[in-house]
């Protein structure tokens, strides 16, 4: 009964503690990532594409890109962000997995 | 009376203070892990996007950003549960040293790695980080020594 009593002390702490901090978010974090590849068109959003052994050497861009700039599911060519680099191992061509 | 063993260094409590000081130490451990992975879990999409610019995990991306809140919330829950207190505080300081090796890599050999560790922890620099991650693991460890003089 005693433990119990701790345990349910213990999650209503931990709640009001995690509920509170829900509304006050953060911001200025260390770095903001974000991963497209070309698909032949254009950039499409994809956190988990690997370059290696993925990419076909068919195009003029980059195939597989890291910018800190949120850009949505997908950008033009011609919206490239200043700060996009391509991710190493990653060569010229369209992302084909 | 129970004595508290850290080092050399020794701390007399009463009962049912060490048994006070044992539950608001939980409830920090805990607060952290359920924070932390409340926030990785809200913001899902911008904590995978981070680790899948990581070289060598990234191709692990969706995986890990799934298994890491996760085993933070299943941590917060074994350490709220004095049964199974024990168990959740070495979980606690493993991951703790796993997350505090992936700080002292980053300070070493790439400051550019991401650090999508929820909230407001993400706006600490690494040093600070570095520092945070070391007083809660110290925090684990006094918590486990002091589980072991309460049973």
């Amino acid at each position: 009964m005693k433990n119990f009593k701790k345990m349910i002390m213990g999650f209503a702490a931990v709640a009001l503690i995690v509920v509170g901090s829900a509304f006050k978010p953060a911001s200025n974090s260390k770095l903001l990532t974000y991963r497209y590849i070309n698909n032949g068109t254009q950039y499409v959003l994809e956190p988990s594409a690997d370059p290696t052994n993925n990419c076909v050497s068919n195009s003029a861009h980059q195939c597989v890109i890291t910018t800190d700039e949120n850009k949505g599911s997908s950008f033009n060519y011609a919206d490239l962000p200043s700060d996009a680099e391509p991710v190493p191992g990653s060569s010229e061509g369209t992302y084909n997995p | 009376m129970k004595i508290l063993r850290i080092s050399n260094i020794s701390i007399k409590l009463s009962p049912k203070s060490a048994e006070f000081f044992q539950l608001v130490l939980h409830i920090i451990l805990a607060s952290l892990f359920a924070y932390t992975a409340y926030e990785k879990i809200m913001g899902h999409e911008r904590f995978m996007n981070g680790i899948a610019k990581v070289e060598l995990i990234g191709r692990f991306a969706v995986f890990i950003s799934w298994v890491v809140p996760i085993a933070e919330l299943l941590i917060a829950v074994l350490v709220l549960v004095p049964e199974i207190a024990k168990m959740g505080l070495w979980c606690f300081l493993g991951l703790m040293i796993i997350f505090t090796t992936y700080i002292l890599i980053a300070l070493i050999w790439a400051s550019k790695l991401p650090c999508h560790c929820g909230g407001v922890i993400e706006t600490l620099t690494w040093t600070e980080h570095l520092w945070f991650n070391i007083g809660f693991i110290l925090l684990a460890i006094i918590a486990l020594r002091l589980e072991k003089s309460l049973n």
